[in-house]
């Protein structure tokens, strides 16, 4: 199996210290087109989009790992070993703050430091926890998918065509920016907003920076304060930016707050 | 119009709400994870399906297109949106069907699938219990001629040496002679004790103890009692999980091995430190069957040290049989050893760099409660 032609991994860039790029649920490795170029003379860059999202090998999706964000920690782990990246800097955004964590604690001597971007352990509210987010809202969430894909060949539809050997019925993606297929987005909307990874958090070890937007619908003020306070050795940088994608929406804030972060790591190094 | 149907007041909405609050929670994560980042990127978006939320919490769904452009100072999102209540009921009822469709053509194609996975596996359960059996005969032969068909001709080498040796001390042959004696009886004794070795690896299998709840803080007390090396005091601050169920005497000798590794190829220059930390984990309990996932509790132990680590560590085979790494090393026995108590554990080490220099052992057992 080819695992850069699987994660439709692209690497890119200069230097030698690698920054690699793990995009959140919803979307791929586009998102990160405003920040490369900043760091694309020093450092090798690497994107790749996790399996059945993006460009990837929609083939390789497999239910019971990808049932689970180890499955798509894995993913990144599998980079790793494939391109023999060390002393990686992973930058990951909502859902990938916390595949990276995951991915960290299964092999810490992999990584340097982590960069979060809109981090969020639960995204439920508990008992002791506020989330932002009650169960009946992510059942919401799923039916809005539903009703976004009405039109749209499911991933299963396709394979089990193929079965049948009728492949003038097979139909490909929506070759569009964040183009997804629905079975496997609701299954990957279901383990990203139905995890609970509280516990998880005093796990990590590698150093991190925590970038929090202001009004983040996703990963409130209190979700970013809680994930601080559990993690060891992090920084938490409240941004002016607003909303839940500020490499987008504000890439220059985003670079700045990065490259300061990996400066004062240099120093400390 | 549309804010009648929200029961909000056009002051209530104009400057003091963002249309993500106007969203049932449900359509406000998927708008800002997915239809908020194409919006940024492809300046505009088509039949974003949303619900709306009325001020009694009413739901209003709607279609929007949604256009942003950068010609005001501020960029701005133009949008237009269509009530669609009686349409999406209709659509609800195709939903439905489609699902349910979706789900029995799915049910029924894993089960095509499953019925031919079983016959494959099947096959291969068949052929690699006849493996088992072959190499299981073969290693009770083996252990025979380690431990006496071999044993014999080397013991009885020593005898005849010896006899050899009275003669030298009579001084009935030559000095050149006894010098060549002596190394033969060296290269004899060193076989004997290598194939001593070899056999307690080879036999380890029938003398695993059964599991008995042990813990690591103490086993490691225990290990560093047995070395009896002022020099290794390990920082044990890390351990995270301290009860373990194992062949407690078995793991205790591998942390034992582990410890002296450190302290054999410890650095001149540094004192040697030494630190040793677990942590409960997730891993994949499939590690050879393909494309089989569950992820289920590991304990990991992490043993590092700032020795001078070990050469080349992304290609040496750091745990095979007789493979020495350095010139100080011993017999080539103690990592596969280690590697064959974690294994028949079904559990897993690996040797990586430790980038504080030295090396890091990494030990992964299943985590049983």
């Amino acid at each position: 199996m080819d695992t850069l032609k699987r994660n439709n991994v692209k690497v890119i860039g200069k230097g030698d210290q690698v920054i690699m790029f793990a995009h959140g649920f919803g979307c791929d490795q586009q998102m990160w087109r405003y920040i490369t170029p900043a760091f694309e003379d020093e450092y090798k860059l690497v994107l790749f989009d996790y399996v059945g999202c993006g460009k990837s090998d929609i083939e390789q999706y497999n239910e019971d790992r990808y049932g689970s964000l180890h499955g798509y920690a894995q993913d990144i782990l599998d980079i790793c070993t494939t391109l023999n990246l060390k002393n990686v800097i992973l930058v990951g955004h909502s859902v990938s703050s916390m595949i990276g964590m995951l991915a960290s604690i299964q092999q810490p001597y992999l990584f340097r430091s982590l960069i979060l971007v809109c981090p969020s352990p639960c995204y439920i509210n508990k008992s002791d926890y506020i989330g932002g987010f009650e169960e009946k809202d992510l059942q919401g969430l799923m039916e809005v998918m539903e009703n976004n894909y009405v039109g749209w060949a499911s991933f299963l539809a396709p394979v089990v065509m193929k079965n049948t050997e009728r492949p003038e019925l097979v139909q490909e993606l929506e070759e569009s920016f964040c183009s997804m297929d629905k079975e496997i987005t609701g299954n990957f909307a279901r383990v990203t907003f139905f995890s609970d990874n509280r516990e998880d958090l005093p796990k990590v070890k590698v150093p991190s920076l925590i970038l929090q937007c202001a009004e983040d619908d996703i990963a409130n003020e209190k979700v970013g304060a809680y994930v601080h306070a559990n993690l060891k050795n992090s920084v938490l940088k409240p941004m002016k930016a607003t909303g839940h994608c500020p490499h987008m929406s504000h890439p220059k804030e985003t670079i700045k707050y990065i490259q300061q972060y990996l400066q004062s790591e240099n120093i400390v190094a | 119009m549309m804010l009648d149907h929200l029961e909000y007041s056009e002051e209530e909405v104009i400057g003091s709400l963002r249309f993500e609050n106007l969203l049932t929670g449900g359509s406000r994560i998927f708008y800002k994870t997915h239809f908020s980042p194409m919006l940024m990127m492809q300046g505009k978006v088509d039949e974003m399906f949303l619900s709306l939320n009325s001020k009694s919490g009413i739901e209003y769904p709607v279609l929007m297109n949604m256009v942003l452009s950068n010609n005001a100072q501020v960029p701005t999102v133009q949008a237009v949106g269509l009530h669609m209540a009686k349409r999406n009921k209709y659509e609800k009822g195709i939903l439905e069907a489609k699902q349910a469709a979706e789900k029995a053509l799915k049910e029924n194609d894993l089960l095509l699938k499953m019925k031919a996975k079983l016959e494959r596996h099947q096959d291969l359960l068949e052929q690699q219990l006849r493996e088992l059996k072959r190499i299981n005969q073969e290693h009770v032969e083996f252990n025979k001629v380690l431990s006496h068909d071999m044993q014999e001709p080397l013991r009885k080498m020593q005898l005849f040496a010896g006899l050899l040796e009275d003669k030298i001390e009579k001084d009935q042959v030559g000095e050149e002679f006894g010098f060549y004696l002596k190394k033969l009886q060296g290269l004899s004794e060193y076989s004997r004790d290598l194939l001593t070795r070899l056999q307690r690896y080879h036999s380890l299998e029938r003398r695993m103890n059964d599991f008995t709840t042990g813990n690591l803080e103490e086993m490691i007390k225990s290990a560093i009692t047995t070395l009896n090396i002022p020099k290794i005091q390990p920082d044990v601050s890390g351990l995270k999980v301290k009860e373990i169920r194992a062949d407690i005497p078995k793991l205790t000798w591998v942390l034992k091995e582990l410890l002296f590794n450190a302290y054999q190829f410890r650095s001149e220059d540094k004192p040697l430190h030494i630190s040793i930390a677990s942590e409960l984990i997730k891993d994949n309990y499939y590690k050879t069957v393909q494309d089989a996932y569950r992820y289920t509790d590991f304990i990991q132990i992490r043993v590092r040290d700032n020795s001078k680590g070990f050469p080349d560590i992304d290609q040496g085979n750091f745990f095979g049989l007789l493979n020495k790494f350095h010139r100080e090393s011993g017999k080539g026995l103690g990592l596969a050893y280690c590697k064959k108590i974690v294994d028949l554990h079904e559990g897993r080490i690996e040797l990586k760099d430790n980038a504080e220099g030295g090396s890091q052992f990494i030990i992964l057992l299943p985590y049983l409660p």
